[in-house]
């Protein structure tokens, strides 16, 4: 297990360098830098100007600053809101994401684990057929359009609950449902498989003629060995999340990160671009990690298989 | 001697998208207490459809005992809701699976997959179920049974997997005890242990067995009687001498010839030709005598009843009809019969 | 038993060699035969390639179904509801209304005429509570506003956006250049993944070793991220965005045909056909081909609609075509401007795009249903 979690270390750093220098070039090759929009300036001014943002060193330099400066958590200085952290606009934007994700991802799962489950259970009956349909259709159509139907039928023509904004509770309502969905319907997909994977397989039978209820069979037998392989699903499904938040809170005007990003990008602003990117990528691969021990944690064979 | 079990005339069918599968097509058969009985038989034959349906664990649908019923201490368990079954699996009757590597639940501490019958019938409490677990334990031949009811069935080489799958169906002392090929997913070796364990347990309790198998060496080792099936019915029954040195039905004569023994006087081993039928349809008449050389015009026409052969012997087979012409049956069976000292006559009365 | 006294003629051996006891009694199946078959049994496949086709042919053709031009401008003929003869019923009638409530009855009217901007010839108010009870009143008012423009002869199916452009034009334009993107990147994913995957599980050894190190690290890096960079350092365009969502795409691709290979490379079936003397292009033809064909096929089909939903997610954050062209994730994001007023903008693209995935996603069910050698009897 050590030997795992180093290499996994080792790559992680390996991929976030690789990143980071990426992105590094991508910013010097862009158009646009804090003189774009000042090209009035005079030759002195723009040098002041270029030395303040430490634009006047050679290239290798800067590249050196840049990835002592990332270290510290140092992403620069937005070109947009002067002066400001590229890390602070982060910080201050992340908590309306990360409230949107858990929401989305916890009662998405939840509920499609449930109905996975009651499909399986209800194999080819009327629920299995109406949960299956329910779920294809979550997979396929996109969370946008369900931001539209939802933020329409509900925000607008009921008016249950706010159309967008941030504050209370009842406007994280509709953003979550619009994000929740997907999730929802690829865990009831997977569950249904596996856990008909799992009923049908041998140790079912013998716990059934062990004179285990259908209760026990399903819960204590079944279900349990049907949620480890779904811990694999849970990685790509919280970067589906990160990709559904950049469009939901721009729907719900969310003041997220997926929301500055949007605007950063409508204004060229490529510090908050590129600091935001590589703090996806970071998310990204730290969830990855992540769900890849919780894996081991969960699954005896592999605790135990590594562990000795 | 006290019946234990009556199978009485049982159909088993499957429905599928292609049509009615009939994997067991009216099978009788009984046992005593304490008595072993081996199923033998090839791949598809219905004997694991026929042990699963005693016990009702056949998927269904899309199974279902069509009609029959199975008397077992005089209950007709075939009449028996899911909840009744409940309280006899695991207490009356259990069952011993074929592979040991998936017939355990890989995320359950092995102890507490012994227990958990323990708990649900005889209503143990946890200390009272430990200790017997490990007991469990040492009588299936596991050492250190306290440290290892904590372990995982992946710690568990195969053989001693299987010894944990004997231990469960053990545990609440079961009156009946299927075994469903408990051996054949083992290594040779592996394989004689279980077999020696479970001949061991046999002497111990007083439950009565059905061993199912393909593997004619087996049924010599521990049956008292043996079952021979074919396409979904029992085409010959007696005691192991009866079907060893006195076998009646061609089917019969080609399994046993299909043995390798090792007084090798017959160097050449006997292969059955084609392969079983399709039971989506089965085939009018003897379901054998596609494959049968001994095959008559009536085998095409009417499936054969059983003749009484003796008192303990039976075997369907046309051949054993009056009318029958007088056939020579294989060499090699020839040399088993005429060791068979006390042989009755060749003809058998009808039942 | 009914056969109590079977007539003794019958007691004669037959022969049995000449007869069927080596014959199989099912018939037999090619592979692709019998996935063909499945797969036509499978009703939600079925509707799903139904679906597709009515909609690639609608792609196809429905842009010069009508006499108007995707970048055909004119503000006097901005967000038009949409209007079909025949339709009427279903709301497709080129009128928009609207429901009024207020304390007074006429405070109510005159709230319903205000938010057609008066032109009360053209609009029909209802009272639906007149507000004796104590309740508020309600007022609902139907503006036809084909009538009000003078355009009675004209009929915009979907409607027209905010720039006057005819929406049925521009949402099939939309759709062909949304399928396009999917089934260019999804092809390039296939080629280049299938090489890759393949050539690293043929030669194996330090080649494999040295590929699969190179794709673990590109696996790290999520693609959001390099979507988002790529499409950055590129101008906006088709290619761009083709460009972007392959560049990790493959991926997937390479290590489903890797992992495939290698598995079928060591099994007894290939062992077997190796040990008679295969060449190995009878091998790669008749062993491997076909088996890791069905994979590549399924999992085609899984990356075209992911792509089609990429694409719209990048015009959603502005990274998407450029100005005029429509996709069908520009159309979705325009359609969000004036959802609340106008919903038939973002109406009809968000059920094509919806349509689409979903009919793709049914038919990549039924295929992997259909070619999944554990479903075979």
């Amino acid at each position: 297990m050590g030997r795992y979690i180093t290499q996994r270390l080792v790559y992680m750093v390996i991929t976030m360098f690789l990143i980071a220098t990426f992105t590094f070039f991508l910013m010097k090759f862009l158009p646009g830098t804090p003189l774009s929009s000042a090209d009035r300036l005079s030759e002195e001014q723009q040098a002041i100007v270029l030395a303040k943002y430490g634009l006047d060193e050679p290239i290798p330099v800067q590249y050196f600053n840049y990835m002592v400066n990332l270290l510290q958590g140092d992403m620069g200085v937005s070109f947009q809101f002067d002066n400001r952290e590229v890390t602070t606009i982060i910080l201050d934007r992340i908590g309306p994401s990360l409230q949107l994700g858990f929401q989305a991802m916890i009662i998405g799962t939840i509920l499609g684990m449930l109905l996975g489950l009651i499909s399986a259970i209800y194999h080819n009956g009327v629920l299995d057929y109406g949960s299956t349909f329910t779920a294809v259709l979550g997979q396929s159509i996109p969370s946008f359009v369900f931001a539209g139907i939802l933020q329409y039928f509900v925000g607008v023509k009921l008016g249950w609950f706010p159309v967008a904004l941030w504050g209370t509770w009842q406007h994280t309502v509709l953003p979550t449902i619009a994000l929740a969905i997907f999730p929802l319907a690829i865990a009831a997909r997977f569950m249904r498989t596996e856990m008909l994977e799992v009923m049908g397989s041998d140790y079912i039978t013998t716990a059934r003629a062990k004179g285990v209820n259908k209760f026990g069979v399903v819960f204590k037998h079944g279900v349990r060995n049907a949620l480890i392989p779904l811990i694999t699903v849970l990685g790509p499904l919280a970067i589906g999340l990160m990709t559904g938040t950049l469009v939901i809170e721009n729907i719900f005007a969310v003041p997220g990160i997926g929301e500055q990003f949007v605007k950063s990008i409508n204004t060229n602003d490529y510090p908050i671009i590129m600091g935001t990117t590589l703090f996806f990528a970071v998310f990204f691969i730290l969830i990855v990690l992540v769900i890849d021990l919780l894996y081991g944690v969960i699954d005896p064979r592999i605790r135990l298989a590594e562990g000795e | 001697m006290d019946k234990l079990l009556e199978v009485k005339n049982m159909h088993v069918s499957f429905d599928t998208y292609g049509g009615e599968v009939q994997a067991v097509r009216g099978v009788n058969f009984s046992l005593n207490k304490g008595e072993t009985l081996a199923i033998v038989g090839e791949s598809g034959s219905g004997k694991s459809v026929t042990t699963k349906a005693l016990m009702k664990l056949i998927p269904m649908p899309p199974g279902r005992i069509k009609e029959g019923e199975i008397l077992f201490e005089g209950r007709d368990l075939a009449k028996l809701s899911e909840k009744e079954m409940q309280k006899i699996r695991g207490k009356e009757i259990s069952m011993i699976f074929q592979d040991p590597m998936t017939s355990l639940n890989p995320t359950m501490k092995v102890g507490n997959q012994i227990a958990e019958g323990l708990i649900k019938h005889q209503k143990l409490s946890k200390s009272a179920a430990k200790s017997r677990v490990i007991e469990l334990l040492e009588l299936v031949g596991i050492p250190d049974p306290e440290n290892r009811m904590k372990q995982y069935p992946h710690q568990f080489s195969g053989g001693m997997r299987q010894r944990v799958v004997v231990a469960i169906a053990l545990a609440c002392n079961p009156k009946l005890l299927i075994a469903d090929e408990p051996t054949t997913a083992l290594d040779v070796t592996i394989q004689a242990q279980i077999l020696e364990l479970m001949k061991d347990i046999q002497k111990k309790t007083d439950s009565g067995t059905i061993f199912i198998t393909h593997d004619l060496g087996v049924v010599a080792n521990v049956a008292d009687r043996v079952a021979v099936m074919y396409a979904g019915r029992i085409v010959e029954i007696g005691t192991v001498d009866d079907i060893f040195y006195n076998p009646k039905h061609p089917y019969t004569w080609g399994l046993l010839g299909s043995m390798p023994s090792l007084d090798a006087e017959v160097s050449e081993l006997y292969a059955i030709p084609g392969s079983p039928p399709d039971l989506l349809n089965p085939p009018k008449g003897d379901a054998f005598a596609p494959r049968n050389e001994y095959a008559m015009q009536i085998d095409r026409e009417q499936e054969p009843p059983l003749f009484k052969v003796s008192e303990t012997h039976y075997a369907a087979t046309w051949l054993l009809h009056e009318h029958a012409p007088d056939i020579d049956p294989p060499e090699a069976i020839k040399k088993r019969m005429a060791a068979m000292a006390s042989s009755d006559s060749r003809k058998g009365e009808r039942v | 038993m009914e056969n109590h006294k079977p007539n003794k003629d019958l007691f004669v051996p037959v022969d049995t060699r000449d007869d069927d006891s080596e014959k199989i009694s099912r018939p037999s199946l090619s592979f692709w035969k019998d996935s063909f078959i499945r797969l036509r049994k499978n009703t939600g496949a079925m509707i799903g390639l139904g679906a597709l086709i009515i909609l690639i042919l609608l792609a196809v053709i429905g842009p010069s179904m009508n006499e108007y031009d995707q970048f055909e401008q004119d503000l006097a003929r901005a967000k038009m509801p949409p209007k079909v003869e025949g339709l009427e019923w279903m709301g497709m009638d080129g009128t928009l209304s609207t429901v009024q409530t207020a304390d007074s009855l006429e405070q109510a009217e005159t709230n319903a005429l205000m938010r057609f901007n008066n032109d009360e010839d053209h609009i029909e108010t209802n009272v639906l509570n007149d507000g004796s009870n104590g309740e508020e009143a309600e007022v609902e008012a139907v503006y036809d506003v084909y009538a009000s423009k003078d355009m009675e002869g004209q009929n915009f199916w979907f409607g027209t956006d905010g720039l006057g452009r005819d929406l049925w034009t521009r949402a099939w334009e939309g759709t062909r250049i949304s399928l396009i993107i999917a089934f260019l990147a999804a092809a390039i994913d296939v080629i280049v993944g299938v090489a890759y995957g393949g050539i690293s599980a043929y030669y194996g050894g330090r080649v494999d070793n040295y590929m699969q190190r190179f794709i673990e690290i590109l696996v790290g890096v999520p693609n959001l991220v390099i979507v988002i960079l790529m499409i950055l350092i590129l101008d906006p365009g088709i290619l761009s965005i083709i460009i972007a969502l392959t560049i990790t795409g493959w991926i997937s691709m390479a290590r489903i045909v890797r992992g495939q290979i290698l598995k079928l490379k060591n099994q007894e079936f290939v062992l077997a056909s190796r040990t008679l003397g295969a060449q190995d292009g009878r091998i790669l033809r008749k062993h491997l081909i076909p088996n890791v064909l069905g994979l590549i096929i399924i999992n085609t089909m899984f990356t075209i609609p992911s792509a089609i939903f990429f694409e719209a997610f990048l015009s959603f954050i502005g990274l998407g075509l450029p100005t005029p062209l429509a996709s069908l994730g520009t159309l979705v994001e325009d359609g969000f401007q004036s959802l609340q007023i106008y919903p038939h903008i973002l109406l009809f693209p968000a059920v094509i795009i919806s349509l689409i995935m979903i009919a793709f996603n049914l038919l990549a069910d039924g295929l992997r249903d259909a070619f999944d050698p554990k479903m075979r009897e």
